[in-house]
């Protein structure tokens, strides 16, 4: 009967699909058990995406970008527009989308699995902690402690906006902001919790606005538990602060 | 202005592309297309074949962006992964026969030439001795397994199967290094 340290010798070659199928089974079940060895396949796995990643590139041809952009039009997604108005009408069709997206792909692997390896077994797993995240994505946004916040420009002018939906038992955030000003290179909006306890901002994300000035900022695993009393957007150096910088761009609280 | 210098949130541009913005689809087509038919080719060695999946993998990018996390990990490695996924199952399924390469004369490096994830995975696997990134390629990159690289190079079995941990755990400390 093969152990714990004999699988543990099979990872690498698991990891660049060199096993041959029983081995490869084996390994599997001894994967649901094992979570040593699940953790040292996943760093293998990032070592092995560098033999992928090495390879020279190549342009394809030319024909082939129009090709795919009419094969866009077929098969276009259902846009999610930022509106400065109704935006909340929006926010369960991201989600519903997310999870229509994932359960199809979910259906079709799932067929896909009574034909093929085991191998699948541990892709099948990876899809359902998507779904997963697409629930609790939902749940976030829907959730009774969902905190619905307004934000305003600081100054006179009422032009940029933001909304934001932020469940702290979800840990999901959602922004929304329209008429932001456009930024140099090396800056970026940065997205801050202000905790209801008073402590210190917590950063929550950075982003830079389209040509429109819209932008969009989703986190389906922030915070934990932290209850805000607001939210600001500060202008901050690429790649973001730890802290934010003066001036504070637009604010809200709860 | 290259993705990476305009998002330095890459779960912005999954945000964006739950939006239906096409103009960032083009951006990242521009960006990392070079990268994707790079691997498909070198895989599958046709292409035409190597054409279905750069689409196959971008179509995948923009029907379901989630699929890409970016709290796991970088866009470029995935998209990298995803494409050898594909491609390898591609050849496995179809026992695809490799004709010669088809590749251009001098492989473009415009595209990716500012990619640092791939700059250092080059220079990863350059350190490596070469018979530990044969078998690495000839496992990850051909979809053989150890038995059929024994075979091929006419090595004994446990020499293959240690070649192979060597070269993939020395990457992966280098990688930490």
């Amino acid at each position: 009967m093969i152990g714990h340290e004999q699988f543990r010798e099979n990872l690498a070659l698991y990891a660049v699909g060199a096993l041959i199928s029983e081995e490869a089974h084996d390994l599997e079940l001894h994967l649901v058990d094992c979570a040593t060895c699940r953790e040292e396949l996943e760093g293998l796995r990032v070592a092995a995406s560098q033999i992928v990643l090495a390879i020279e590139p190549v342009a394809p041809p030319a024909q082939l970008r129009q090709q795919l952009m009419t094969q866009l039009e077929n098969r276009a997604p259902t846009p999610v527009a930022i509106r400065s108005r109704n935006v909340w009408f929006w926010v369960p069709a991201i989600a519903a989308a997310l999870l229509v997206c994932v359960a199809a792909r979910l259906w079709m692997q799932n067929r896909d699995l009574l034909s093929k390896n085991g191998q699948l077994t541990l892709e099948l797993s990876e899809n359902e902690r998507n779904l997963e995240r697409a629930n609790n994505l939902i749940r976030g946004f829907t959730a009774a402690d969902a905190q619905r916040v307004t934000l305003a420009a600081s100054g006179v002018k009422v032009q940029p906006g933001a909304k934001a939906v932020y469940s702290p038992s979800q840990g999901s955030l959602l922004l929304l902001a329209d008429h932001l000003e456009s930024l140099p290179p090396n800056k970026v909006y940065e997205l801050w919790l202000l905790p209801a306890n008073g402590s210190s901002p917590v950063p929550a994300g950075t982003f830079r606005p389209d040509q429109q000035g819209k932008a969009a900022l989703i986190r389906s695993q922030f915070g934990s538990g932290v209850t805000a009393r607001g939210f600001a957007i500060t202008v901050e150096n690429v790649p973001g602060s730890a802290a934010p910088t003066m001036p504070i761009i637009l604010v809200g609280t709860v | 202005m290259a993705v990476r210098q305009q998002f330095s949130n890459e779960g912005e541009i999954v945000a964006r592309l739950l939006q239906g913005d096409r103009d960032q689809f083009v951006r990242l087509y521009d960006e990392y297309s070079g990268l994707i038919y790079g691997v498909a080719l070198r895989i599958l060695r046709n292409a035409a074949a190597a054409q279905d999946i750069v689409q196959d993998v971008f179509l995948q990018l923009w029907r379901n962006p989630t699929s890409f996390d970016p709290e796991r990990g970088r866009l470029a490695p995935w998209l990298a992964v995803v494409t050898r996924h594909k491609a390898v199952d591609f050849l496995r399924k179809m026992k695809f026969e490799t004709d010669a390469p088809e590749r251009p004369a001098a492989p473009s490096r415009t595209n990716n030439e500012r990619c640092p994830e791939a700059e250092t995975a080059r220079r990863l696997m350059d350190q490596l001795p070469p018979e530990q990134r044969q078998v690495l390629e000839l496992a990850y990159l051909d979809g053989l397994t150890h038995a059929e690289i024994a075979s091929r190079l006419g090595q004994p079995l446990g020499t293959v199967k240690s070649r192979i941990r060597l070269g993939l755990l020395s990457l992966r400390k280098e990688m930490a290094a």
